[in-house]
C-alpha cells in the first residue's frame, strides 16, 4: 500500500498524524507528509483510518 | 460586569440578545447567543478568549474595570474564529507584548485575520502553564472540533474545562449556569448547535471524547464559549455528545417539501397520513421548507431515521430552495440515514430522479424510486401517496 498526501489540499489539522503517526507527520510548515515509501502491513489499517478521518480528503491510499 | 464562575475565575463575556443570524446568514440564532470570555486571577492573571469584534470596545472597557490591563500576564486563544478572537486587536493595542497561548494553526488563523505578529506561544496537547497558587493550565488540542486550530484549556484544582465551541449553544441568558435555565430551551439549542456545526466531525469527536475521558481529569465545570456554562453535572452534556456522535437517530420520519401549486404539498400530507396509519409509534413531521427555519429542519433531519424530500419539477429539475437544502444535508455528512423522494409535475417529471441522485450523493440510503404525480393528485393518486407512506414506514 502507498499513501499520498495532496499538499495543496492539506490544511494541517494533524488528524492523520494522531491517527497513524508511523505513516504521517506534519512538516515544519504544518503540512502532512508521508514518511514511508510503502506502508508497512501493520499500519495499513490506520493509514486507511487516516484517509477516512481527513476532513478535506487530501489523503489517498492505494 | 464580571460574574463569578468558581473561586478566582470570572466570566467577562458579552450576552448578545439581538443576534438572529450567525456565520453570515448560515445559522439562525433565534434565542440570541453569548460570547464567553473568562478571567482567571491567581498569582498570574489569565484571560481566556475574547468576544465578537463588534463588541470589542465595550469588552475591553468592561475588562479594564475589573483588572488593570497591564496586570494580565497571559492570554489563551482557544480558537481563532472572530466571535472569540475578535476583540484581540482592540485589547492588544493596550498590551501588545502579552503572550498569546494557542495552537500552531491558531497562529495562522490570527495572523491571517488581523495581520499582526503578536507574541504567540504555540502549545500542544499536554503542555502546561503554571499560573501560581499551585494551579496550572493544561492545553488539549481539539483539531476539527470544529476548526483545525480548535483547542480546549483545563484549569487544575478548580477542575474547569474551557471547552470553547464544544458543548456550546447559541442561547442568550443572564443566568450563566445550566441548572438555572429552561432545560427544553437549553437542550433544543445544544442539539441544534451539534446538528448544524459538529455533525460532520462526529467520528473525530468520538475519539476525542475517549481521549479526554482517558486523561482522567476531574471535571467540575465545563465553561463553553457560547451559551450557558455546565456546572451542574457537567458530564451530562459529554454523555449527550457521545450519543449524538454515534450516528444518532430517534424514531422519527421527517418530510420536507417545497411546492408551486400545492400538488407536492398534498402528496407530503398524504404520505404522512400513510406513515401514521402504518406505524402509530413513529414521530412523523411535515415541513414546508420555505416556511421553516432551515437550521431547525437540519435538527429534525439529525433526529430522523428516514427523510423524505419533495419538489415539483421545474426546468427539468428541482426547485432551487430544495437544491440548497439538500446541499446543506450533504455538507453535514449525515450517516446511517435513509431517504426517499416525491414530487408533482406537469410536463416531464424529472424532480424525483434528480432528488434520488442528490440524496445518494449526500450519503443517504435511497429506499426506492420515489413517487411522482402528473398534475394535482386526484382521489386515486392521493390513495397511492397514502400507500407509499404505509410502505415506506415499515421499511
Amino acid at each position: 500500500m502507498k499513501a499520498i498526501v495532496d499538499k495543496d489540499i492539506c490544511i494541517g489539522c494533524g488528524l492523520c498524524e494522531s491517527e497513524c503517526p508511523d505513516v504521517f507527520e506534519l512538516d515544519e510548515d504544518s503540512i502532512a507528509i508521508v514518511m514511508v515509501d510503502v506502508v508497512p502491513q501493520e499500519f495499513e489499517a490506520c493509514a486507511i483510518e487516516a484517509q477516512e478521518v481527513c476532513p478535506v480528503d487530501a489523503i489517498t491510499v492505494e | 460586569m464580571k460574574k463569578l464562575i468558581k473561586n478566582n475565575v470570572n466570566w467577562v463575556g458579552k450576552v448578545d440578545w439581538e443576534l438572529q443570524k450567525f456565520h453570515g446568514d448560515e445559522f439562525t440564532t433565534n434565542q440570541g447567543s453569548t460570547y464567553n470570555s473568562y478571567l482567571i486571577q491567581e498569582e498570574k492573571n489569565v484571560l481566556i478568549d475574547t468576544v465578537w469584534m463588534p463588541y470589542a470596545k465595550e469588552f475591553v472597557e468592561n475588562l479594564a474595570k475589573e483588572i488593570d490591563l497591564n496586570q494580565i500576564d497571559f492570554i489563551v486563544a482557544n480558537h481563532g474564529e472572530i466571535d472569540h478572537s475578535g476583540s484581540l486587536p482592540e485589547l492588544m493595542a493596550h498590551i501588545p507584548d502579552v503572550p498569546i497561548y494557542c495552537t500552531a494553526n491558531a497562529v495562522k488563523s490570527l495572523k491571517g485575520q488581523y495581520h499582526q505578529d503578536w507574541n504567540f506561544q504555540v502549545v500542544k496537547t499536554g503542555d502546561k502553564l503554571d499560573i501560581g497558587n499551585g494551579k496550572e493550565l493544561i492545553f488539549i488540542e481539539m483539531p476539527m472540533l470544529h476548526w483545525p486550530d480548535s483547542m480546549a484549556t483545563y484549569l487544575t484544582k478548580d477542575n474547569i474545562l474551557f471547552s470553547n465551541d464544544a458543548f456550546g449553544q447559541h442561547y442568550a441568558t443572564e443566568k450563566l449556569f445550566n441548572n438555572r435555565v429552561d432545560q427544553c430551551d437549553l437542550y433544543k439549542e445544544a442539539m441544534k448547535y451539534y446538528a448544524n456545526i459538529l455533525t460532520p466531525f462526529s467520528g473525530i469527536l468520538r475519539k476525542k471524547l475517549e481521549e479526554v475521558i482517558s486523561l482522567g481529569l476531574p471535571i467540575d465545570v465545563i465553561a463553553t464559549s457560547h451559551g450557558i456554562i455546565w456546572n451542574d453535572n457537567p458530564m451530562q452534556i459529554v454523555e449527550k455528545y457521545s450519543k449524538w456522535a454515534n450516528d444518532y437517530q430517534e424514531n422519527q420520519i421527517t418530510i420536507i417539501y417545497d411546492t408551486m401549486w400545492n400538488g407536492t404539498k398534498k402528496m407530503a400530507e398524504k404520505i404522512a397520513e400513510g406513515i401514521g396509519l402504518a406505524d402509530t409509534d413513529v414521530e412523523v413531521k411535515v415541513f414546508n421548507l420555505t416556511k421553516s427555519d432551515q437550521n431547525d429542519l437540519i435538527t429534525e433531519v439529525f433526529k430522523s431515521k428516514l427523510v423524505l424530500i419533495g419538489s415539483p419539477t421545474i426546468g427539468g429539475s428541482i426547485l432551487h430552495s430544495i437544491a440548497g437544502f439538500v446541499h446543506l444535508m450533504k455538507e453535514l455528512k449525515f450517516k446511517n440515514k435513509k431517504a426517499a423522494s416525491f414530487g408533482c409535475y406537469g410536463w416531464s417529471g424529472e424532480s424525483v430522479k434528480v432528488l434520488n441522485e442528490l440524496l445518494d450523493r449526500a450519503g443517504f440510503e435511497v429506499m426506492n424510486e420515489g413517487i411522482r404525480n402528473l398534475w394535482n393528485p386526484d382521489e386515486e393518486r392521493q390513495q397511492e401517496a397514502i400507500d407509499f407512506g404505509k410502505s415506506i414506514a415499515i421499511i
